[in-house]
């Protein structure tokens, strides 16, 4: 076995929902734009879900949105084990939809529902074969 | 044109559950899930009167498995008698999904008397709706608690909820278990101990998320016109004058007001022909707490914002202005998922047929039902003796 090989394989959680840096440290996330109704989606989604056309137009989404609800999660789910208590947001982005993860260097107290969050890219955990994935979670927005 | 109901058709005839039948909910380890649905079969068709060899088609819900076709390998213990048997996944809704399907059977003529039954062994801990790897595991949000708590978050910002009246849902269900000999927690608590309890997913607390559940429950439905020459008991009929699935709509509204469990309750009030205000008992989808505030609003019974109130003043006890979840619900009960839908409808033949005893709503005529499912699924039963 080679050194190279031997270097833990790093990915994004999926393609089709953020573009990273170079070095993956930073990115942005991706959503569609209906080409008939105008309406915006996260990810690419082969159909318009309101309209269910298929011509849909890949954008890049905003970085910053507006807090629209969240827990603390306390009991962990599969693959989160040791990783409670954690603050689970969705967050409303201008463009309209709403965007669930979790929301990082945050004191619980301070959390508030129409809160400003930025998106950030972080280290997420990793597949059954070691590759190590990296997912988009949400800080408050710096000044 | 578009059409007001999901179902462009109307019953062709009128179409009673003959007989109810129920497993209690709890846990049971020398059990399969075909023993637990097997029973409730068996106790439906004793309470009907309807011979299993008389059985035309039946509509099996479950989620977990033990197996291929466990509808067939339940019934096939009780005779091979060559029926259609459908084994129906719809979630948490899989058991009124089953209903749906035998109900609607009967009203078109296709059968004349079906089964609809379901049971479920579901495994402890949180309920993942996704698979392996999906990446809303990795997101941290493939945990139904915390979607119900997220929803609960937000109605408490919209509507200055008080936290107390959701354990307040808690403590009501666990009182109507307590005097239910099928429910799965027979123990009341009071409101400090739902308050003090576990946090699991803030605001919600252990005990306002419901227990992970075994058992089966089954119901007869029968054509009307044929009832009288088959059934035990004609009296004691209930009929089903709404029956509707729907699933989520896409709604350009920045809050929900109500989703497919009002698009589904819409449907149902409709072809009923009784608005929310006829409804003398309900049961509702009440996995957390707050969904139980959420569908007695989605289904119009309460205006929007105000349940939670009307939870604090016990006006949705059984001796209430409207008994909500009268058997304990998700809550009290327990939610095997297979069962759980058709678990409602018992409860609400119980209670129209005026056999409810201590748990007993007062001139109860018209009921209504409402069971959730993952992935946006929202079923509601009108039923009326």
């Amino acid at each position: 076995m080679t050194t190279a090989e031997q270097k833990p394989a790093v990915r994004p959680l999926s393609t089709k929902m953020m573009k990273l840096s170079p070095d993956m440290k930073d990115g942005v996330l991706l959503g569609s734009r209906c080409n008939e109704c105008g309406t915006y989606f996260f990810g690419a989604p082969q159909f318009c879900v309101r309209c269910t056309s298929n011509s849909l137009k890949q954008v890049e989404l905003s970085k910053q949105g507006k807090l629209y609800t969240y827990t603390i999660v306390r009991q962990a789910p599969p693959g989160w084990q040791g990783q409670v208590p954690y603050i689970l947001g969705a967050v409303a982005l201008p463009e309209g939809p709403h965007i669930t993860s979790e929301i990082i260097d945050c004191p619980e107290e301070t959390v508030k529902i129409g809160m400003p969050l930025d998106v950030v890219f972080r280290a997420g955990g990793k597949m059954m074969d070691g590759t190590e994935i990296i997912v988009f979670k949400w800080r408050p927005a710096q000044a | 044109m578009a059409r007001a109901m999901a179902v462009n058709v109307r019953p062709q005839r009128e179409v009673v559950i003959a007989g109810v039948g129920l497993h209690p909910f709890g846990r049971f380890p020398e059990k399969a899930i075909t023993d637990l649905a097997r029973e409730a079969v068996l106790e439906a068709l004793v309470d009907s009167g309807i011979k299993f060899k008389d059985i035309q088609v039946a509509y099996f819900g479950h989620v977990y498995q033990e197996g291929a076709t466990p509808g067939e390998m339940t019934l096939r213990q009780m005779g091979l008698t060559g029926i259609p048997v459908v084994n129906v996944e719809n979630a948490c809704s899989s058991g009124s999904t089953a209903l749906w399907l035998a109900y609607w059977n009967v009203a078109m003529g296709m059968f004349d008397i079906a089964l609809a039954f379901g049971s479920e062994k579901v495994p402890r801990g949180p309920v993942a709706t996704t698979a392996e790897g999906s990446p809303m595991r990795f997101l941290g949000s493939d945990f139904m608690m915390a979607a119900y708590a997220m929803g609960m978050r937000r109605y408490m910002e919209l509507y200055g909820a008080a936290p107390e009246a959701f354990a307040s849902v808690s403590v009501k269900a666990h009182k109507n278990a307590a005097i239910n000999p099928y429910a799965h927690y027979k123990k009341t608590f009071t409101l400090e101990e739902v308050m003090n309890s576990r946090k699991i997913a803030d605001p919600l607390t252990l005990y306002q998320c419901c227990p992970t559940s075994e058992g089966g429950a089954a119901a007869v439905v029968i054509a009307k016109d044929i009832a009288r020459h088959n059934v035990k008991d004609p009296a004691r009929c209930v009929s089903i004058i709404g029956a509707a699935l729907r699933t989520q709509k896409w709604s350009d509204e920045e809050e929900d007001e109500g989703g497919q469990i009002a698009l589904a309750g819409k449907d149902a009030y409709e072809m009923a022909g009784v608005a929310p205000k006829d409804i003398d008992v309900v049961q509702v989808h009440d996995a957390a707490t707050s969904g139980e505030i959420s569908s007695v609003e989605a289904l119009g019974l309460v205006p929007h914002g105000k349940a939670w109130k009307m939870e604090l003043d016990g006006e949705m006890d059984i001796s209430g202005r409207l008994p909500v979840n009268t058997d304990g619900g998700l809550q009290g009960m327990g939610h095997p998922f297979g069962a759980t839908g058709i678990r409602m409808v018992h409860e609400l033949c119980t209670q129209l047929r005026g056999e409810a005893g201590v748990r007993q709503v007062k001139k109860a005529k018209i009921g209504l039902a409402q069971n959730s499912g993952a992935g946006g699924v929202a079923t509601v039963f009108i039923v009326r003796k």
